[in-house]
């Protein structure tokens, strides 16, 4: 374990023991809404679809990748189980 | 942070001429989503991904940062959760499995919960006090998968890929929930 990590993971214990359980999901969601945008400024290919919300349905999903083989018989997926908390507003463009 | 490790992933993939598509599902996180708000966001979106998307089983990995709830989904499948309604059959369980770091027994009673309290992000108060406000008092074969057996587990599971970090809080349930499944699949691949 490097010193960088071993910092790291000390931090992340500070801060997981002195915030609220509430504090500490918005956290995790904003950290990963920061780096949502730095992979839409990063986008491999303008013929994939990046980051495509999923509307009208029971769930909240993203495709973070749509492929143009989805459409197609024997379309491969990987499904990602990612928790976030809803009152932070994860925007995609 | 699984965003770019999946774009990552993806990359490498088409290097090999294997196009994949990864969809996340961002289940609710507790305490705004107690237990099993999880399992029916997860079981919602794998339905819709048969159903309305007609993908074909043998070709869904599921994975997740949440190790749990792709356990959970795999037992949902093969037992129906008494509050979520929706059944899925067993011929359309998910060709394979990713289990990533799982949290496997929320007793956290293993050795590693001490030998890598310096080590890890997360601390055993703050494991704990997140496991009460996700579950409250439940403890069963979904929430705490180690209670269940390793038969039982070899019947549920796809074949699985665990991941698990040497200096993790989980690492020492982690590693005999692998060695016990491993040894049950050798034992009945013997009789077989």
């Amino acid at each position: 374990m490097s010193l960088e990590q071993y910092i790291f993971a000390a931090v992340n214990r500070f801060l997981f023991i002195h915030l609220t359980e509430e504090q500490v999901v918005v956290l995790h969601t904003a950290v990963n809404k920061k780096t949502v945008r730095n992979i839409l400024e990063t986008q491999l290919s303008s013929d994939i679809t990046y980051l495509e919300p999923i509307t009208g349905q029971s769930f909240k999903g993203i495709w973070l990748v749509k492929d143009n083989t989805l459409s197609l018989p024997g379309a491969k997926v990987l499904v990602w189980f990612h928790g976030t908390a809803t009152q932070v507003q994860l925007t995609y463009s | 942070m699984f965003f770019p490790v999946m774009l990552d992933l993806y990359k490498k993939l088409q290097e090999i001429f294997c196009p994949i598509s990864i969809f996340f599902l961002e289940y609710t996180l507790a305490p705004e989503g107690k237990y099993p708000t999880q399992l029916r966001e997860a079981v919602h979106a794998y339905q819709y991904l048969l159903q309305d998307l007609n993908i074909d089983p043998a070709n869904i990995i599921v994975g997740g940062d949440s190790g749990n709830l792709t356990l959970q989904l795999f037992r949902h499948i093969n037992t129906p959760h008494l509050q979520i309604p929706i059944v899925i059959p067993e011929s359309a369980k998910p060709s394979k499995c990713i289990l990533s770091s799982p949290w496997l027994c929320m007793d956290h009673n293993s050795p590693s919960y001490i030998s890598n309290a310096t080590y890890d992000l997360m601390t055993v108060t703050n494991l704990s006090r997140s496991a009460s406000r996700w579950k409250g008092n439940v403890s069963d074969n979904f929430t705490d998968p180690l209670k269940a057996s390793y038969e039982e587990w070899s019947n549920i599971l796809s074949p699985t890929l665990v991941v698990s970090g040497r200096l993790e809080l989980f690492k020492d349930d982690i590693q005999e929930f692998c060695e016990n499944l491993k040894k049950v699949c050798s034992r009945r691949r013997g009789n077989d």
